[in-house]
């Protein structure tokens, strides 16, 4: 692992901060209660990522994917479950369904609710580190866990973390993969934050 | 009737805010890419333009640039999801009237846009 444990551990608040700031932003989308698991991060290969959904291999998953580059770069995700996803559809659009165009008004949907708590992480973590981030506009997949990793190589930092809305039974998973070919300049952001 | 162009390549996002700005007063045009706003920005000289940043050809930040010298009194108001401070910055200092940030409340959404008339 690259990262020193000081490093580390200001990853991961950076992350679980990012992470709430989204979460405070999917409560105000929704009106329920958002519980977060504690984020995961680990430096993996890209077998490793899928070993880490091999249970899930052929599950079809709704993702929205924003990349961002900068300082550093990588892919941001935030992924469903089908069912998932169409309850949190609901939730959202209540009785504001457009009839005849449920299928685009869906995927518009997630794609919006991906967009925004993507940003909440991403965003909360570049103003923290003082380092502006760059997005492309963010996609909206219906895939497997591979296809929506895309064909990362090399290692990759993972950062993982599961949430749910027990009022709705609403569960998705926010994944950030930074690439290690910017590792050194987030380290130095990092560094710079702690300091050092 | 003040019209609004609201710019967001999220078909989510044009449906609720176009439902708000209709409930304000504004007739309202719609366009999903950054070429659309500008086309319709120049044929129908809207009164505010809701604008979206992260969205394609070209993003918002370039149609900002290029409304600034093509349309200089058009009013525009950034609605993104990005919450960067240094994003806010630079829109404000492209002469954005406006930066909220996504989700927005619809009621503040209207009262920004009625505020603006």
């Amino acid at each position: 692992m690259p990262l020193s444990p000081l490093q580390l551990d200001i990853l991961q608040e950076l992350i679980n901060i990012g992470v709430g700031r989204a979460a405070g932003m999917l409560n105000q989308m929704v009106n329920t209660h958002i519980q977060l698991q504690v984020p995961v991060l680990r430096v993996l290969t890209p077998p490793q990522l899928e070993e880490l959904y091999a249970s899930r291999m052929d599950t079809v998953f709704s993702a929205v994917q924003l990349s961002f580059t900068g300082e550093f770069a990588g892919i941001s995700a935030l992924i469903f479950p089908p069912e998932s996803a169409s309850k949190l559809v609901s939730v959202i659009l209540g009785r504001d369904e457009i009839p005849g165009q449920d299928n685009q008004l869906r995927s518009s949907t997630l794609q919006e609710v991906g967009n925004i708590v993507l940003n909440g992480v991403m965003g909360s973590i570049a103003n923290i580190l003082k380092e502006p981030l760059r997005y492309s506009p963010p996609d909206f997949v219906e895939d497997d866990i591979a296809t929506i990793v895309g064909s990362v190589t090399g290692m990759i930092l993972v950062a993982r973390t599961q949430f749910s809305m027990r009022d709705h039974l609403i569960e998705g998973e926010v994944l950030i993969l930074f690439s290690l070919s910017s590792f050194d300049s987030l380290l130095a952001a990092i560094d710079n934050l702690a300091g050092e | 009737m003040p019209t609004l162009l609201i710019a967001d390549d999220s078909m989510f996002q044009r449906f609720q805010a176009a439902k708000t700005a209709a409930e304000a007063g504004f007739e309202v045009l719609e366009a999903k890419n950054g070429e659309e706003c500008l086309t319709q920005a120049r044929a129908h000289h809207p009164d505010v333009v809701l604008l979206d940043l992260n969205m394609p050809d070209p993003a918002g930040l370039t149609v900002m640039d290029i409304l600034a010298k093509e349309l200089p009194g058009i009013r525009i108001m950034v609605l993104t999801a990005d919450i960067q401070e240094t994003t806010r910055q630079r829109c404000l200092a492209l002469g954005a009237v406006g930066f909220l940030n996504k989700p927005v409340d619809q009621q503040a959404l209207g009262e920004a846009l009625r505020a603006l008339l």
